[in-house]
């Protein structure tokens, strides 16, 4: 969009993308000679063979894919109704949907316990999921709305002329040409369910079903902290996600370009 | 063809009354979940935010409103209202300009954009507890930042970003948008990425120098993407707990506790669940404000 | 990926997640269902040497396994919480003097009996005792005892520049003086830590007036009498002299300050008897080794906190039970869980603790000296354990709102917001409001 500037336009930018890397890479950098102090490499092995790593990866896999797909079903679903479809009464389903957004983790925690003892769901993966569901739904049904919203009117409409009911519009149509929301959705909502600390801290209380997050805890007790290993830690629970994310980059992109009209 | 007589932007062609039902269908599944579980706890904190309890017991005793009397006239309540907008206002503004700027270099021609456009998320997926443990370490007065700012300065650097009071929120603010602009960058790529060439290239044509194409195109084309910006970035902030605790724990003294933090200490450390509950009232009831004015704003925006 | 792949894709994944659910529902099952076999659900955020606790006590008691547990601090106090009035809790769970022993202590099992029937009322320090009581009942018992009052020095650093222990503030300026010039920062502080910040504080006023701070503390003297407002003057002189460094108001105690003293960057920290053995015994300090890069070759030794007031007497140990162990009395493993406590508390749990380095919180067991490093220490360690029988109080201010309001006072008047007479006006608000 942008590629035909002219010389001084291009030295700015290429100063500018110079200075941005370099802010963005040094606090990595240090986080990752941080991870590397004291027994060095062996950090990460430490890490990975002392805790019960995997198993915490797999738990970790199962509820962020799980709470990411109930999030686009309802986000994407809620979107289209709200800014397609817009039956009376749909303003108001935004903001009880929006306003999902609004409490904070800590107010959060004691009716939801309350409720998730009730239902007996308690130290399974739906204690989670259910609650990281609901919290993430917000965000996605606006992303979502807006997204669509911006979608050319006549797409719909054109479906509609051609004798689509809503659901084939929605199933044919709609949800390839959001590919591109769809990716974003699906990274966030994976992001924030997978560096989730404190539901799994307080609903989880079997070892056997406990997640990543809490693999950095087993390097720390009240007055001993092994903040390399911890930080080795860290960089582990975060690379699933850099790569999930470099890689749904090219499908992100492949989907804009595949354009959406026409 | 006979031309269909179409409504104003976006709105519906005169659906039935069958085709109504089931377009309400489609907000079902979001809407049990939400309020299901999102609601139901608002609804259960305003009636903990009438009790004197600490939590545990089985009884809390009724008060009435004392918590919120008690919230009106408390110092620290009012204090961490305005640290927690303050750091609101700054981590938006500066992350929409960063993420703007971000979504258009990586759409220029310039050398390495590539790798730009992946380390730009990189902060974001990181853990808090990392990010905060880092740069505490990297904002000590004989920290790596002190050292930087002292071989470009020429003169020696010793200042405690984070134990300084009238620099801490600003070093907070600053940690905030080094994480999360690779956010705000992500939305404006999609948004930008919808853009239809042929606008761009008119206003070209016309002369527009990059910066006019920017401020008089662009940015009015991605007001959508602005206004989910500010909505979301207001209600983080009000949200943002981790980043405060984990690095300064709302010191020193109470210059960056902000309202989440106050809430937690009220609940854990005090053992003030009734009033930690009314506290949580009022921040709902800020995001709120802040959620119907982006109903209201972008739906009449769509029309 | 087309659509109809990523569809079936997400379908067997949610079949995975359900059947995986379904099964981790059953998989919480009852901690002890076959006869013969019980579970003891052990819940901590600090625990001396859990793993030599947990195979010496199930080599002793075959039938009966530990679920061990270790939370952070702060998420165990989150976590306590639901863990308690949940089916599915600890059945042994640690509680430290002051909030938790005043809100957790309901939902322990009452020890009372225990203790006569187990002869724990003769043998436990009576301090241990009674800062774990709730209305007159016993809600826990100690796990090892400990005081505040004393400050950690390099004894190598002092030895090498010639300079002797303080005993007074002016001794301790002239003594930072010197060893501020060879490089090295005095006093290691972590003032984002409440706690550490009231340990000082405490060690302050034990010392201008001795015990004074404890009617204060029971609202029968009022904050704003000069003496505490002394002791809060002397608090600001720290920071302002520099005997703590700039900087200190980030710093939590563990890891960063505690960081700094094992890696000879600071000649002093104030901590209590506990940092005996991660400082001078040989096994402790190959644990705290591990969290510095530098390798820690000095020798540690301990000092009463400097008093404020030059030809003062610095203060007097204060503390108790550093941490107790209570029974949940939702536990339905309950013998069990006794065994466990009289282990931890009356048994050889207590040599452990010992032969650690902690000070036990039975009377009758000594602390070993036989792993230190210097001779010097095992003087130190002997003085610590006679006087902690002379303890003017405790560490703990058994009040939250009062404990977070001197802290949050420290912190400000640290940082030089608030000044000390301020500070202390804010305290006694507080401390007139709550009801005892």
């Amino acid at each position: 969009m942008f590629q035909h500037q002219r010389l001084p336009g291009r030295v700015i930018s290429q100063i500018l993308v110079v200075i941005a890397l370099a802010l963005l890479i040094a606090p990595l950098a240090m986080i990752v000679q941080t991870s590397l102090q004291g027994q060095g490499p062996e950090n990460y092995a430490i890490v990975i063979s002392t805790t019960p790593f995997l198993r915490f990866f797999v738990n970790s896999l199962v509820i962020s894919g799980v709470t990411v797909l109930l999030v686009l079903i309802c986000s994407i679903s809620s979107a289209y109704a709200i800014a397609t479809l817009r039956p009376r009464g749909s303003r108001l389903a935004m903001v009880l949907i929006l306003a999902g957004m609004a409490l904070p983790g800590i107010a959060l925690i004691v009716p939801l316990f309350y409720v998730i003892q009730a239902l007996g769901l308690l130290n399974t993966y739906w204690a989670v999921i259910v609650p990281l569901t609901a919290i993430s739904i917000p965000f996605g049904a606006l992303v979502a709305t807006n997204y669509i919203r911006a979608l050319p009117v006549e797409l719909y409409e054109a479906a509609r002329i051609d004798g689509a009911s809503n659901w084939t519009y929605f199933v044919r149509i709609l949800i390839p040409v959001a590919r591109p929301i769809i990716a974003v959705i699906t990274i966030f909502t994976f992001l924030a369910a997978w560096n989730e600390y404190t539901l799994p801290l307080i609903f989880i209380q079997e070892t056997d079903l406990q997640v990543l997050t809490q693999v950095p805890t087993y390097f720390q007790s009240q007055r001993l902290v092994d903040t390399p290993k911890i930080f080795a830690a860290g960089v582990l629970i975060s690379l699933p996600i850099v790569l999930a994310y470099v890689l749904m980059q090219r499908l992100f992109r492949e989907g804009m370009s595949a354009g959406a009209v026409k | 063809m006979t031309s269909t007589p179409t409504a104003s932007r976006g709105a519906p062609l005169r659906p039935g009354r069958r085709i109504a039902l089931s377009s309400y269908l489609y907000l079902v599944p979001a809407l049990i979940l939400v309020v299901g579980v999102v609601h139901v706890g608002i609804v259960a904190n305003i009636g903990y935010s009438t009790l004197d309890w600490n939590g545990i017991s089985p009884n809390g005793k009724p008060v009435g409103v004392a918590n919120y009397v008690k919230m009106f006239t408390d110092p620290t309540f009012w204090v961490s209202l305005r640290n927690t907008l303050v750091f609101a206002v700054a981590t938006i503004a500066l992350q929409m300009i960063f993420g703007f700027a971000l979504a258009v270099l990586v759409r220029t021609r310039a050398f390495l954009r590539g790798l730009l456009r992946t380390l730009a998320f990189v902060p974001v997926v990181l853990a808090p507890a990392v990010v905060a443990t880092s740069f505490r370490f990297l904002l000590t007065p004989d920290g790596a930042i002190n050292g930087l700012l002292s071989s470009i300065t020429g003169q020696p650097v010793d200042q405690a970003w984070l134990a300084d009071p009238s620099t801490a929120l600003a070093a907070i603010v600053l940690i905030n948008v080094w994480q999360y602009t690779g956010y705000s960058f992500l939305i404006y790529d999609a948004a930008m990425g919808q853009i239809d060439h042929s606008v761009i290239e008119a206003t070209r044509i016309d002369g527009a120098s990059t910066w006019q194409l920017l401020r008089h195109v662009v940015a009015p084309l991605l007001s959508g993407s602005h206004l989910v910006l500010i909505v979301l970035g207001v209600i983080s902030a009000l949200k943002t707990f981790d980043l405060v605790f984990l690095t300064t724990a709302g010191g020193p003294g109470t210059t960056t506790q902000v309202l989440t933090g106050y809430i937690y200490k009220q609940v854990i450390d005090q053992f003030h669940a009734g009033y930690g509950a009314a506290l949580s009232v009022a921040l709902v009831a800020i995001a709120l404000v802040f959620s119907v004015l982006q109903v209201r704003l972008s739906s009449r925006e769509a029309r | 990926m087309t659509f109809r792949t990523r569809s079936r894709a997400a379908a067997s994944l949610i079949a995975l997640a359900a059947s995986t659910a379904l099964l981790a529902g059953c998989a919480g099952a009852d901690p002890g269902g076959d006869d013969g076999s019980q579970t003891v659900t052990w819940w901590t955020w600090n625990a001396f040497n859990p793993e030599k606790t947990i195979a010496d006590f199930e080599a002793a008691n075959p039938d009966i396994t530990i679920d061990y547990k270790l939370y952070s601090y702060n998420d165990y106090v989150t976590a306590i919480r639901t863990g308690l009035t949940s089916n599915e809790g600890p059945d042994v769970f640690q509680v430290q003097p002051g909030e938790l022993v005043t809100n957790f202590g309901p939902l322990a099992l009452p020890l009372d009996d225990f203790l006569t029937e187990s002869g724990g009322a003769d043998r436990i320090n009576p301090e241990g005792l009674s800062q774990l009581q709730l209305d007159g009942t016993q809600v826990a018992l100690p796990s090892y005892m400990s005081a505040a009052g004393l400050v950690y020095y390099n004894a190598s650093i002092l030895d090498e520049l010639g300079v002797e222990v303080p005993t007074d503030f002016d001794e301790w300026k002239s003594a930072c003086a010197s060893i501020q010039a060879a490089g090295y920062d005095c006093l290691a502080h972590g003032a984002k830590d409440a706690w550490v910040n009231t340990d000082v504080y405490l060690a302050l006023i034990n010392s201008i007036a001795p015990g004074a701070v404890y009617d204060a503390i029971e609202g029968d003297a009022a904050w704003t009498d000069p003496k505490f407002v002394t002791a809060m003057e002397s608090w600001s002189e720290l920071f302002t002299s520099g005997i703590i460094p700039a900087g200190a108001t980030a710093m939590a105690e563990y890891p960063d300050a505690f960081g700094a003293f094992l890696e000879k960057k600071a000649a002093f920290i104030a901590l209590g008897t506990w940092n005996t053995p991660g400082t001078m015994t040989a096994t402790g300090i190959a644990v705290s080794q591990e969290t510095v890069t530098a390798t820690i070759d000095s020798v540690y030794l301990s000092a009463p906190f400097p008093a404020p007031v030059a030809g003062d007497e610095p203060t007097g140990l204060f503390g108790g039970p550093d941490n107790g162990w209570a029974v949940s009395a939702k536990t339905d493993a309950q013998d069990a869980s006794l065994k466990f406590l009289e282990f931890l508390s009356l048994g050889d749990g207590q040599k452990i603790q010992a032969s650690g380095g902690n000070i036990p919180a039975v009377t009758d067991v000594a602390v070993a000296t036989d792993d230190v490093v210097d001779e010097r220490q095992v003087a130190d360690i002997e003085r610590q354990q006679a006087d902690l029988g002379n303890l003017i109080g405790a560490r703990q201010i058994p009040y939250g709102d009062l404990a977070a309001a001197l802290g949050e006072a420290l912190s400000s008047v640290a940082a030089g917001t608030l000044s000390p007479a301020d500070a202390m006006a804010q305290v006694e608000a507080v401390s007139a409001s709550i009801t005892r």
